[in-house]
């Protein structure tokens, strides 16, 4: 009987003896810990905040944003930005669906910042000759949380000028937070992204020169004061200040600041701006050349830019057909309107279809007619001379934009405006040989921060000698060289200028969307013709005569995107904005 | 006969969980009539006595299997078990298991694998022969599978191998001859009519003809073999038949120390291919070769200690001209127009097209070289069992180990061949090209074409007992599995884990009580754990209950004639399904490499990383609950009626949760969420008539009819605004495409009706309905907006089987039919896209549309060049697939005992067997199941003989 008890015993133990253990032998994956610890796996987690950083070159749909305003038209019609445009976009259907992006990047800048503090250097920490690499790597850790710090006050900013106050969130949530998220007041984010940017700016380097190696393109002080003056000019501004267009709203804080003193607003904002113009150390300047300040990423001008890999596909998108492009993007007649005509050296005038002069030689670069210079380097227009590598067309080499011509309907994907883009695109790539080139999307740049501060000053100190004064600076740009500013414009003149000069040196800088929001200016400017300009031949010579292109949809709950409905539908807390 | 019943338990209990019966000794040969009526069952890890089961099992003999030839097991089940979908899948011999599903789709996630068990572990089966098999069992409810736990849910398929018995030796040995032949081959026009409609699409579009009259008549008289040539290139590589052949040897006895089962099987079937081996040394035959062995011995070691080694194993060859699979081939012959290029140039060396995508399938077979595999499997395993009465009355218990292996090695030798276009120039002289790929020598590679090996641990505790009225058995076992596959990784799991075991632990057990052999109460569960999920959500339990009531041997029913059995059940449980798919440890935050991002001014970037998809701590397997009700009944002992209605519900299933995690979250990727659900109900019935077994004239019919229809409860997917392409509420693997309203009568009105953006549709296009847009209402514009659910899936919701038999003097014959509906078929492959991506045109461009034909087309006009318009996914070709097989035939005579006892024979006997001998279906191209351009089906006619002695 015994022996029999020790038999099974004996098989008993033989089955325990086969139960493994269930736990992972190895790990194989990278990992929570694997990535903390390092020090090169933390950057790259930086690097993962700063693509999300967006270029606007085809970034709706392979449209710019511009062709969502009255800057330009999008030559494809299939691409779903001409939702905005003839107003069928909603909730569900947004062609400029930057909800998940941005949010994202502020994960990826929350995750970096919780995961700066078990990074291992106990090879430098411990080995007495690396003290001076170990001590760079302390502060290169240190500056890496400024790095994302700016960069999520930058995503916040870009999703409050869309969307209004949306939650602040300082840590990545999991989904058990999700019945806590609450929209935060538009003033709540201004304060924060204000806040955040003075913590960047007092930590972070002035600038990254060339010669300091790998680092230039990361965000510096003057990227985080920049980001602080135009967020402050936004919140000063009519939309912001103004929410009686949505009468009936329940919470007009969500889209605009409560009420309160216009003036010290403007004030900050004029403040804000001069700090970047007046911070010491940059050597920020005007750079010479309008035309190829576009495709560098690395001169005096710029505070803050993303340079892409070398590519061709802008020039692809953007060539002429008859050049070899699809030629997407087509400038408005109603922006080459905007261009003054510089008179004298002292005069310059308002482009006028209704002065005979003026509507038979529109594209004059000489003389009394001539438009301002930036025209052309903005814009291609008919019969200008152009010529790119590869592409042989027998002599003149010249666009040919008329009904017929080369670049001209009935070709498919012939612009339907009578121009093309020539900003940002390079022209002297040879694309049969697959040649790229470096581009890069500009965020800020100085002339900005000189337009900003001169129009919050002419808001709450009209009169002031330093809005004429900067406002001049812009114009009268090596190169560009138009008549300063006369003397005496009233406040609304005054206006007016700024925001012309605004529209012309930014054009298809994705400013212009959200300027005619915040200015109260949309209906008439996103809505309403869209115009182009039709060439007609006539012999070896041409005229020129407006055309509406199409009519737009702008409504007033435009002026805000609506918060995506699967957010809305997964979230209580979240309120859509008014009138979606 | 009480007595007799109790020795039996006795002896099931004592080999319950060794997979062993040696009572139920009436094992029937293949020259008997089955009459799936056995005494005993197989259950999870035991057997059962038939009339006391409570859950839904259904059984086939090995024998049975032996009547369809094939080389893969699971092809022999076509409309054999109720409950059992198979469906076609590769037809080429070593490339050829069908798909089976048990009791339908229960779940839109990656794992629908029915678990196969081969004598207690999990294996794969196709290697199996069934000379081999004793019984194969399908468990489909929960109180049936409720032991194997969270590996339950999609059914289990217990496979049992034949084991020696208490009989003096007996040696069968028996071989089958014959031919298999493709069923039906895809069919395209001959060069002139190629060249004629090639013309009129050309015309459609605008265009000028590229062929003249005399071209056309060059083709069709074949004057001009070299610059106008007809190959037809499915005759120029393939022959009509292709022989196969299968020998059997088995030996089976034993005494009461020890029983035996040894066999060696050997099978091949050689390819469609020409014999290509036979004209260039460099190049092989095409054919397939398996051996199967197989040896198992039970062993009494003392009163009470007995052991057990089943040993099976199989190596087998397979080998092509070209590459090892076939696919490329068959898809070039599929491809090339008949008048591209003549097989060989006047000059003897071989065609080709400047240009072309497709290469000459001559040459690639005659002059690339070949390739052959290896593949070799054992499955082993060896047990210890212990009579424990001494400790109590009707104890025992086991212990076992099994290895599976299984490995591929691979063996190519490659080489390119030049070939030339050859034309004529202005002059009328012959001219080449320059050469088009390059002649060179032998180059060989051995691979590692796959590998798989698992160990198993299990142990066992089983009892017994009898009080009175009351009986009670009980079975508490122990296993431990570890799985390392890089085969064909069931897990889709990344990568950089697929070397890692699946490691699993798990205990069950069950326990049945038995009331006067009237009511019956079964309890089963399992206990299971997985090293895939986190620490604390490793490990799961289930749990099933089942009744059953024997009504029949109540009193009042005790005598009654007509109904001789009657039996109701009902079973209800919970099961899981831990092939969940998605990475391995998904509770882990993984971090993945991103964009680039360029500092300073190198034009390097540097690396972007961030986190992967979402962890998600919680994640665990599927689950399932089963609900079963059944009803057994036999009337005038001769008719077998058993109806089962069952409805499951799986939910836990692993989705991307796009509607429930916001995207303010910032994930790179959503999580895994254990979120989705499906519901599937259906029932299955058997009817069985057999005839009295004294009449000379034996016969019987068996019907079996299966339905199940499942439908997605919630699956997380994406808000539509177009309702109509919503997955949820319906069923998986639900068919979403445009709605065809037919052909455009007239340019008039393909240019007034919704078409495709920026297309130009003309009369005899397919014209589309527009019921959705970006707003979700029609827009004008036909775009997958305009996607709805179309036609039924590829599963068939109804299977039914029919299988009969008869036997009369020393003849007999058997009969498999299969029948399937509510699936459909989409004609999508190239020989239904004429002339497109500059290819070949089927026969089903001679049914196109043109000015005269507008009435009678059921195809569109010919395009020459990609048509945008009318080759979308849309109900325009799909086609009923209802289909009625018969899937095999057998023909068998006996010689008399009185004959063959002569020459000290036991048995002889002669048969022939047909397989997949003709199809009743709506498909006029090709075969329903499998209606690619690949290695068509086969039909396979074979004699064979047996001998016993």
């Amino acid at each position: 009987m015994k022996n029999k008890i020790y038999y099974l015993g004996a098989i008993i133990l033989f089955l325990f003896a086969g139960c493994q253990k269930l736990d992972r032998e190895i790990k194989t994956d990278l990992n929570k810990d694997l990535v903390e610890s390092n020090i090169s796996s933390v950057r790259s987690l930086l690097n993962g905040a700063y693509v999300e950083l967006r270029e606007g070159f085809q970034d709706v749909d392979g449209a710019m944003l511009a062709s969502a305003t009255d800057e330009a038209e999008h030559t494809s019609e299939t691409s779903s930005i001409q939702s905005f445009n003839n107003g069928s976009w909603n909730a569900i259907n947004n062609p400029n669906n930057v909800w998940g992006g941005f949010f994202r990047g502020i994960r990826r800048a929350n995750v970096l910042l919780i995961s700066t503090d078990n990074i291992n250097l106990d090879q430098f920490k411990l080995d007495p000759s690396q003290q001076v690499v170990y001590n760079n790597y302390l502060d290169e850790i240190k500056r890496f949380k400024y790095e994302a710090r700016f960069l999520r006050a930058f995503f916040y900013f870009e999703l409050i000028k869309r969307y209004g106050g949306v939650p602040i969130m300082t840590s990545p949530l999991s989904d058990k937070d999700i019945p806590d998220v609450k929209r935060n007041t538009f003033e709540e984010c201004v304060q924060f992204i204000v806040s955040e940017c003075d913590s960047a700016a007092n930590n972070l380097p002035v600038i990254f020169t060339v010669t300091n190696g790998t680092d230039l393109g990361r965000a510096t002080k003057g990227a985080a004061l920049a980001l602080k003056a135009r967020v402050l000019l936004y919140a000063a501004s009519d939309l912001y200040n103004n929410p009686s267009w949505a009468a009936g709203f329940t919470q007009p804080l969500l889209i605009s600041m409560p009420a309160g003193d216009r003036t010290a607003r403007w004030k900050a904002a004029a403040d804000a701006a001069k700090e970047v113009i007046d911070l010491p150390g940059t050597g920020y300047g005007m750079f010479n050349n309008y035309s190829t300040l576009f495709r560098a990423f690395n001169n005096t001008e710029i505070i803050f830019t993303r340079r892409a890999t070398t590519s061709n596909s802008f020039e692809t998108a953007n060539l002429p057909v008859g050049f070899g492009g699809i030629g997407s993007t087509t400038p408005s007649q109603d922006l080459v309107d905007a261009y003054e005509i510089k008179v004298n050296a002292t005069t310059s005038i308002k482009f006028d279809w209704n002065n005979p002069a003026h509507a038979a030689n529109p594209y004059a670069t000489t003389g009394a007619l001539a438009r301002d210079p930036r025209l052309f380097t903005t814009v291609l227009v008919n019969n200008f001379a152009y010529a790119i590598p590869g592409i042989i067309r027998t002599p003149p080499l010249v666009a040919e934009m008329y009904t017929g011509g080369r670049d001209g309907k009935p070709i498919l994907n012939a612009t339907k405006t009578g121009y093309y883009l020539r900003k940002y695109v390079n022209e002297s790539l040879n694309r049969s040989n697959n040649q790229r080139a470096t581009h890069s999307w500009i965020f800020f740049r100085l002339p900005e921060m000189y337009l900003n501060y001169a129009e919050a000053l002419n808001e709450y100190e009209p009169g002031n000698a330093n809005i004429k004064f900067y406002v001049d600076k812009v114009r009268t740009r090596t190169g560009v060289a138009m008549p300063p500013l006369p003397a005496g414009l009233s406040q609304v003149e005054m206006r007016e200028k700024i925001r012309n000069e605004k529209r012309v040196e930014f054009a298809f800088e994705d400013h212009r969307a959200w300027d005619v929001r915040r200015w109260m200016i949309a209906p008439a400017t996103l809505g309403g013709p869209l115009r182009g300009v039709e060439a007609t031949v006539a012999g070896t010579s041409f005229t020129y005569a407006p055309f509406v292109v199409e009519t737009r949809v702008f409504e007033p709950k435009m002026y805000f995107y609506p918060i995506p409905q699967g957010e809305l539908n997964i979230s209580a807390g979240l309120i859509q904005n008014p009138m979606w | 006969m009480q007595k007799t019943y109790k020795k039996i338990l006795l002896v099931i209990l004592f080999y319950a969980g060794t997979s062993q019966f040696i009572i139920a000794q009436n094992t029937s040969d293949s020259s008997t009539i089955i009459v799936a009526d056995s005494e005993v069952v197989n259950i999870g890890f035991g057997q059962q006595k038939t009339k006391l089961v409570t859950s839904a099992i259904s059984t086939i003999k090995g024998a049975e299997l032996q009547k369809t030839f094939s080389t893969n097991l699971g092809a022999t089940l076509y409309g054999r078990l109720s409950g059992l979908t198979v469906m076609q899948g590769g037809n080429e011999p070593g490339n050829n298991n069908p798909s089976i599903n048990a009791r339908g789709n229960n779940t839109f996630g990656p794992g629908n694998n029915v678990l196969i068990i081969i004598d207690g572990f999990m294996g794969d089966y196709s290697q199996l022969v069934p000379e081999e098999i004793e019984e194969i069992s399908l468990l489909k409810d929960a109180s049936a599978t409720a032991i194997y736990g969270s590996r339950a849910a999609n059914g289990v398929i217990l496979v049992t191998t034949k084991r020696g018995r208490i009989a003096p030796l007996q040696i069968n040995f028996s071989t089958q001859q014959g031919f298999s032949q493709a069923e039906r081959l895809p069919k395209f026009l001959d060069a002139a009519n190629y060249a004629s409609l090639y013309n009129e699409a050309l015309a459609n579009d605008g265009k000028a003809p590229l062929y003249t009259a005399d071209e056309i008549t060059a083709y069709q008289n074949g004057s001009d073999p070299y610059f106008h040539p007809n190959v037809n290139w499915y005759d120029e590589v393939l022959r009509k038949t292709a022989p196969v052949a299968n020998y059997n040897l088995s030996l089976r006895g034993g005494n009461t120390t020890a029983k035996y089962f040894v066999m060696l099987n050997n099978i091949s079937s050689q390819g469609l291919y020409k014999n290509f081996g036979d004209m260039d040394e460099e190049s092989r035959n095409s054919t397939y070769n398996r051996f199967n062995f197989r040896a198992n011995i039970d062993v009494n070691l003392t009163k009470r200690l007995s052991a057990t080694l089943l040993l099976g194993g199989s190596v087998e060859d397979k080998g092509n001209p070209g590459s090892l699979t076939t696919g490329g081939i068959f898809g070039q012959l599929a491809s090339i127009p008949s008048n591209a290029f003549p097989v060989i140039n006047p000059n003897g060396t071989y065609g080709a097209k400047v240009n072309a995508s497709y290469v000459n399938p001559y040459s690639s077979l005659l002059k690339t070289g070949y390739a052959e595999s290896n593949g070799r499997t054992l499955q082993s395993s060896f047990r210890l069992s212990y009579d424990l009465s001494m400790i109590t009355k009707g104890l025992s218990a086991s212990t076992v180990v099994s290895v599976n292996n299984f490995f591929t090695s691979g063996s190519n030798k490659t080489k390119g061949i030049e070939r030339f276009a050859v034309s004529k120039n202005a002059a009328g002289d012959t001219v080449y090209s320059s050469k088009i790929g390059q002649t060179s020598s032998l180059v060989g590679s051995e691979p590692n074409l796959g590998q798989s090996r698992n160990y198993a641990i299990q142990g066992f505790l089983n009892y017994h007992r009898v009080f009175g009225k009351h009986d009670i058995y009980a079975l508490a076992m122990f296993n431990s599995d570890n799985a390392t596959i890089d085969k064909s990784d069931i897990f889709s799991g990344g990568a950089s884990n697929l070397s890692l075991a699946y490691k699993n632990n798990g205990g069950g057990g069950r326990l049945t009580y038995v009331n006067n052999t009237k009511y019956i109460a079964e309890f089963s569960m399992a206990y299971m754990g997985s090293e895939n999920y986190a620490p604390g959500n490793r490990y799961g339990f289930f749990p099933a209950a089942s009744v059953g009531w024997i009504a029949s041997n109540e009193s009042f029913l005790q005598n009654n004639k007509i109904i001789t059995f009657l039996k109701l059940r009902a079973s209800y449980g919970l099961v899981g399904n831990d092939e969940i798919g998605g990475a391995r440890f998904l509770y882990n935050q993984n971090y993945t490499y991103g964009d680039s991002y360029y500092f300073g001014t190198a034009t390097t970037g540097t690396a972007s990383l961030s986190e992967g998809a979402l962890a998600n701590p919680d994640v665990t397997w599927e689950k399932e609950t089963k609900a079963n009700i059944g009803i057994e009944a036999t009337f005038f002992n001769r008719l077998d009626f058993t109806l089962d209605v069952f409805n499951q519900d799986r939910y836990d299933i692993l989705i991307t949760p796009t509607r429930t995690i916001p995207l303010y979250l910032g994930y790179t990727a959503l999580p895994n969420l254990n979120e989705g659900k499906v519901n599937n109900k259906g029932f299955e019935a058997v009817l069985r008539y057999r005839n009295e077994e004294k009449s000379q004239l034996q016969f019987f019919v068996e019907t079996n009819i299966f339905y199940a229809r499942n439908k997605i409860v919630y699956n997380g997917g994406e808000i539509q605004v177009n309702k109509a392409r919503l997955t949820e509420g319906r069923r998986i693997g639900q068919p979403f495409g445009l709605r065809a309203l037919g052909l455009f009568a007239t340019d008039v009105e393909a240019s007034t009706s919704p078409t495709p953006f920026g297309l130009v549709v003309k009369a005899g296009d397919v014209k589309y309905q527009d019921i959705g847009g970006p707003a979700g209402v029609p827009d004008g514009i036909i775009d997958a907006n305009d996607n709805q659910p179309i036609g039924n899936t590829g599963l068939p919701e109804l299977t039914a089987g029919l299988h009969t038999g008869l036997r009369y003097k020393g003849f007999d014959l058997d009969i498999v039919i299969q029948g399937v509906t509510g699936t459909t078929v989409y004609l999508g492959s190239s020989q239904f896209r004429p002339f497109q991506n500059n290819g070949q045109a089927g026969v089903i461009a001679l049914e196109r549309w043109t000015p005269q034909t507008a009435a009678t087309a059921t195809f569109p006009r010919l395009s020459a060049y990609d048509n945008l318009n009318n080759y979308r996914y849309s109900s325009f070709y799909q086609h009923d697939g209802s289909f009625i097989k018969l899937r095999s035939v057998e023909i068998g005579y006996s010689f008399t005992k009185k004959l063959i006892n002569k020459i000290k024979l036991q048995q002889a006997r002669l048969f022939l067997t047909g397989t997949n001998l003709f199809s009743l279906d709506h498909i006029a191209y090709g075969n329903t199941e499998t209606l690619g351009t690949g290695y068509p089906s086969l039909r396979t006619i074979a004699l064979g003989a047996r001998i016993q002695f």
